[in-house]
């Protein structure tokens, strides 16, 4: 059983910007003189290292224990610690990360013989965090399907911004600069909850698309190639006429979807490129890597299909791809169900690992060297005792077992692959090392991207850690 | 099992303590009601609401009706009105023969008033109105019978009318009659019940499915008249589809405000609601049929002991608006072991248990700002503007409007819908106005809305969503427990099963890429303009219509006029006939001057000659269902 820690620990580094707000407080009280100034943007030694982001949520709560920062008790980490993994890994990788073999694995001679690693021996590129928190000074864990939801895509309760939104705020001066050149570049784009895309104000021109895999075709439609210069007159006259007629305050408002249309067209070209029809079995290298090649790499399921796709949409400038994997939300027969579902993860895993280092990349290199994957979830899952509720599955509740999102980070740009920032005694995974929050951890990876985040979570710094 | 009481008594006895409540709503009221006979009217309204029945069936489930939560025990009588609300529709006046103002604040002086006393107004949004429009000299811009229709038939039934509609039911002497005639359609009520699910956010990976089915059935009582709007609220501010989404007691009573109140509580408000919250719990429970559900358990934190010695009852007593206590008796119906352990299920609850845990809902009632806030949400519905803080004065006319008619919402729909503010065009005014009531809103179409009329009007095949099943794959996927009885349930809503018994999803890829057929985790709904929602509209409508003759679309027969083979040579004539069948067809208008000279220069470019008439009719199929009349209204 797991408790909180009523003598919250925090770091050294913590304690010594603690007592800086602290100081600062007093001064300000004793009306000592006190000039703020903010800084413009604090940024991380990695900032601008990244130019792709995947970002993939195990859907309904995930024990992160069986998976990564394994190396704790068995009422956390039922299944234990794998064998064989790669030299230089510091972190617990959980037993169910070693790839099956077998009959009816995934891990086929074809996939062997293209080079797809296991995804143990490469765990030593992997950093992990075990202790991200939506909220470190909270007295217990957010344990709650909706709450901790919106926390993961917003990074509040009733967040009005969604994380990618951020982004695309973020990278507007870029966007701008490309449109400038005459350069289409596509946004961060989510293939899951769109949750993730939210946005009001200011920001509601920033909101991402929400693209399903079977809707990808309408992006690449342009009427100027389909209809005859008659319709498309037709078109136009009929949409100005309409805009024309509406009362004045109503202009800018049917102005906007006309001006739409119009940039629709710079879309189509690339909507309806070859390489995004990711379910064509093309097997024309693209990037040094066929569409074909991919779907054998990754299989036919709905994430390996938003993988494919994310991996053809870093072509053409989209920075950041969101996508839900699995279902985790084991309240019963956990037992039996995680171990196969793992397969799935271990599968995109190794795939991920194959396909950035295998893919060139249009501005040098390979996609490994411009990419960060991160997996992260609403939050993890507590059996308060056991290694399992009565039910053979795990619940979800205000500890630590729920609290810490022990997430993995890798790619080109995570330069302590192999490291575990923070850590966890193992007997009650009371945390005794870092525990950055969520809001920080995605602040950093919005730095790395080089985003603009100076609006957001102004409480939450980026920090080093991964790039280190 | 433990049953509810079904006795008279009880019976009696909830109706007596609503009504008595009544009284004390109506004096924090007085300031602004007017008419002693709002008391009882009231007090009817609550007896003929409440029509309580007995208990609530624990074990086994009809997949065709899964309902099962407080939503049953309400509104089972009579409609607490017959719908045939006063006033309505009336004349637009003139304005007052003064010079109008070019900007605010607008001030309706002695003349103003006698002026609008003296027009005889009828309905309580133009009477609202009419100090700060046609009183002092501003003008309305009329409407046109045929837009008009459209308008409403979006805002009520959730579509654009078929030219068969707009010459049948929008066709009456009275605007009037209209209107009731859309309010009387169980499309009425399927726009009501998507609007709550959007409110209330409904997910049956986080809210047992049947109290899903439970609350949108109270909002199909609620929409046709069967239960007043303080019984509503009091129900759905502690329906387990809303207390089972919120984590805390402060969560809880702040999402109760927000939705019925429409402010976020102060601190003090949030903590003195929240004891009232404190007794819900979050649990799992193991389904007969449907395996491990979400639902609510109640915690009898706050016990009634005995001789009224309560324990810990301040943890469970409201004393903002009163003194507001809420006990509950433990007994054997409580979990014994399990992760519930000492729970109640709030599936065991009785009549008399659901009927005090309603205490949120009653208290918010008593608050002259939740009939504010009721009124308040049917105007933005309508006019797509907060219209009731811009000329408070409509409000106050709602408000009392809304009472009158024993608080059942529809009269709000009524007046709104039959008001001069919502029957304006929203075309021709060529200046800015500073007075957003003098003329007609733009608003854009729900993606559903955008779907559902291009579907109806060229008989399109695509399947569509059902709000109640957020996640139907869940209820069809063996590996996530689906059985037969789950099965049955998604066949029996509104998802399409093929005959591979596969959920058929072209509807919702669309709308959900459109931002309809929300799955509600969060947010959810979302309308906007944007660049790939634009090109994906684009590309639908190029299937239906294929305007490049690649051998696909709807057929023909459906752009052509009746009887015009689709091998008719383009004449001006020929083209003109087709026009003036799309314009009807999806615009339900008839083509303008300009528009039919135009077409003239159409049909000569049309290449490649010689040009058939589906070889016009296609392309223009394309241009009308894209343009921004198809998705502005």
């Amino acid at each position: 059983m797991t408790t909180q820690d009523k003598k919250f620990k925090t770091s050294r580094r913590g304690f010594f910007k603690a007592a800086g707000l602290g100081g600062v407080a007093t001064g300000a009280a004793l009306g000592a003189p006190y000039l703020w100034i903010p800084k413009a943007r604090a940024n991380t030694i990695g900032f601008g290292t990244a130019k792709h982001l995947i970002c993939i949520r195990l859907s309904g709560g995930f024990r992160f224990p069986t998976a990564f920062n394994s190396d704790v008790g068995e009422e956390f980490s039922p299944w234990g610690t794998a064998n064989g993994v790669a030299s230089g890994t510091d972190w617990g990788v959980g037993k169910l990360l070693e790839t099956a073999t077998g009959d009816g694995s995934w891990y086929t001679q074809e996939l062997q013989n293209l080079g797809v690693p296991k995804f143990t021996d490469v765990t030593n590129e992997v950093a992990v965090i075990p202790c991200v928190d939506h909220e470190p000074l909270a007295g217990s864990a957010d344990g709650n399907h909706q709450t901790g939801l919106e926390r993961y895509l917003t990074g509040h309760v009733n967040g009005q911004t969604g994380l990618f939104t951020m982004i695309n705020y973020g990278l507007r001066d870029r966007y701008a600069l490309a449109q400038m050149e005459g350069v289409t570049l596509l946004p961060a784009i989510i293939m899951g909850q769109p949750g993730m895309g939210r946005g009001i104000g200011e920001y509601a021109a920033y909101r991402p698309p929400v693209m399903r895999g079977d809707d990808l075709d309408r992006f690449g439609f342009n009427t100027d190639e389909l209809l005859p210069d008659w319709a498309r007159t037709m078109t136009n006259d009929y949409d100005l006429r309409y805009r024309d007629r509406v009362q004045q305050p109503h202009y800018p408002t049917v102005d906007a979807y006309l001006q739409s249309r119009e940039a629709t067209k710079a879309y189509a070209e690339i909507f309806s490129s070859d390489p995004l029809k990711i379910q064509n079995g093309s097997t024309e290298p693209f990037d040094g890597v066929s569409n074909a090649q991919l779907a054998t790499v990754f299989g036919q399921g709905g994430t390996s299909s938003n993988l494919r796709l994310a991996l053809r949409l870093f072509h053409y400038g989209c920075p950041a791809v969101y996508l839900d994997q699995g279902g985790y939300d084991y309240h019963s027969g956990e037992e039996d169900a995680l171990p196969g579902r793992l397969q799935e993860l271990t599968r995109v895993l190794s795939g991920l690992f194959w396909a950035l280092k295998t893919m060139t990349h249009p501005d040098g290199g390979t996609y490994w060297d411009h990419t960060i994957v991160t997996i992260g979830s609403e939050f993890s899952r507590s059996t308060r005792g056991g290694r399992f509720n009565s039910a053979r599955g795990s619940d979800h509740g205000g500890d630590y077992a729920t609290r810490w999102m022990s997430m993995p980070f890798f790619g080109g740009p995570i330069t302590a692959g192999g490291a575990s920032i923070g850590a966890t005694a193992a007997g009650d995974l009371s945390p005794t090392g870092k525990v950055p929050s969520y809001r920080s951890t995605m602040k950093t990876m919005f730095d790395a991207l080089g985003c603009d985040h100076s609006p957001f979570f102004p409480a939450d710094e980026p920090f080093d850690d991964l790039f280190a | 099992m433990h049953a509810a009481s079904n006795s008279r008594s009880h019976r009696i006895n909830r109706s007596n303590r609503l009504v008595s409540a009544r009284p004390n709503l109506l004096a924090r009221l007085r300031t602004a009601l007017v008419g002693s006979e709002l008391v009882a009217l009231m007090t009817m309204a609550t007896l003929v609401g409440l029509g309580t029945t007995g208990c609530l069936q624990v074990e086994g489930m009809d997949p065709a009706n899964p309902q099962r939560g407080p939503g049953e025990l309400v509104g089972n009588g009579g409609p607490i009105t017959d719908g045939n609300f006063p006033g309505g529709y009336d004349e637009p006046p003139a304005p007052r023969d003064t010079p109008p103002p070019a900007e605010g604040p607008l001030e309706c002086d002695v003349m103003c008033q006698s002026y609008c006393d003296d027009l005889g107004l009828t309905n309580p949004v133009n009477r609202g109105v009419c100090t700060s429009l046609w009183g002092v000299g501003l003008a309305t811009q009329p409407v046109d019978r045929r837009f008009a229709c459209r308008k409403l038939y979006v805002d009520m039934i959730g579509r654009y009318p078929t030219p068969a509609e707009i010459n049948d039911v929008c066709n009456t002497e009275d605007w009037s009659e209209t209107v009731k005639a859309l309010m009387a359609t169980d499309e009425f009520v399927l726009v009501q019940q998507q609007r709550w699910a959007d409110l209330l956010l409904y997910n049956n990976r986080i809210v047992n499915v049947e109290r899903v089915y439970d609350q949108d059935d109270l909002v199909r009582k609620a929409y046709q008249g069967y239960v007043p709007w303080d019984l509503f609220a009091s129900v759905t501010a502690s329906h387990p589809v809303l207390v089972r989404r919120y984590d805390t007691a402060g969560d809880r009573a702040e999402a109760a405000f927000r939705l019925f109140l429409h402010r976020p509580p102060y601190e003090s408000e949030r903590a003195d609601m929240g004891r009232l919250y404190s007794v819900w719990s979050n649990g799992y429970r193991d389904h007969s049929h449907l395996g491990t559900v979400p639902d609510a358990y109640l915690n009898y934190r706050c016990q009634t002991g005995a001789d009224d010695q309560d324990t810990d009852a301040g943890a469970c007593t409201s004393v903002l608006w009163g003194y507001n206590k809420l006990t509950l008796d433990p007994d054997d119906r409580r979990e014994i072991d399990g992760e519930q352990e000492g729970l109640m299920w709030s599936g065991y609850m009785s009549a008399d248990e659901w009927e005090a845990v309603q205490l949120p809902g009653r208290i918010m009632a008593q608050q002259s700002i939740f009939w504010e806030a009721a009124v308040d949400d049917v105007l933005m519905q309508y006019l797509g503007y907060d219209l009731g803080t811009e000329v408070q004065e409509v409000r106050h006319q709602l408000v009392e409007y809304l009472l009158e008619n024993e608080a059942d919402i529809r009269a709000v729909h009524y007046a709104v819908a039959t008001s001069i503010p919502y029957l304006q065009s929203n075309q021709g005014l060529d200046e800015e106005s500073a007075f957003r009531w003098t003329y007609g809103p733009l608003k854009q179409i729900q993606p559903e809305g955008w779907l559902d009329s291009i579907k109806r009007t060229t008989g399109a095949d695509l399947a569509t969503c059902d709000h109640r099943i957020s996640h139907p794959e869940d209820y069809l996927n063996e590996d996530m427990g689906a059985n037969g009885w789950t099965f049955a349930l998604v066949n029996n809503s509104r998802w399409i099963i093929n005959q591979d018994r596969e959920l058929v999803t072209d509807y919702r890829g669309l709308a959900q890429t459109l931002g309809g057929c929300p799955t509600n985790e969060i947010g959810g709904r979302f309308t906007t303009v944007s660049i790939l929602n634009t090109a994906v509209q684009e590309a639908y409508v190029a299937e239906i219509c294929d305007p490049a003759l690649q051998g696909g679309g709807v057929s023909a027969s459906i752009l052509l006029p009746d009887g015009m083979d689709s091998k008719t040579a383009l004449t001006v004539d020929t083209a003109q006939e087709i026009v003036a069948r799309q314009t009807r067809l999806f615009y339900g208008r008839e083509p303008s001057e300009y528009e039919y000279s135009q077409v003239e220069l159409y049909a000569d470019q049309c290449t490649p000659k010689p040009c058939t008439a589906e070889s016009f009719a296609r392309p223009t199929c394309f241009a009308l269902l894209s343009s921004a009349e198809m998705l502005f209204y």
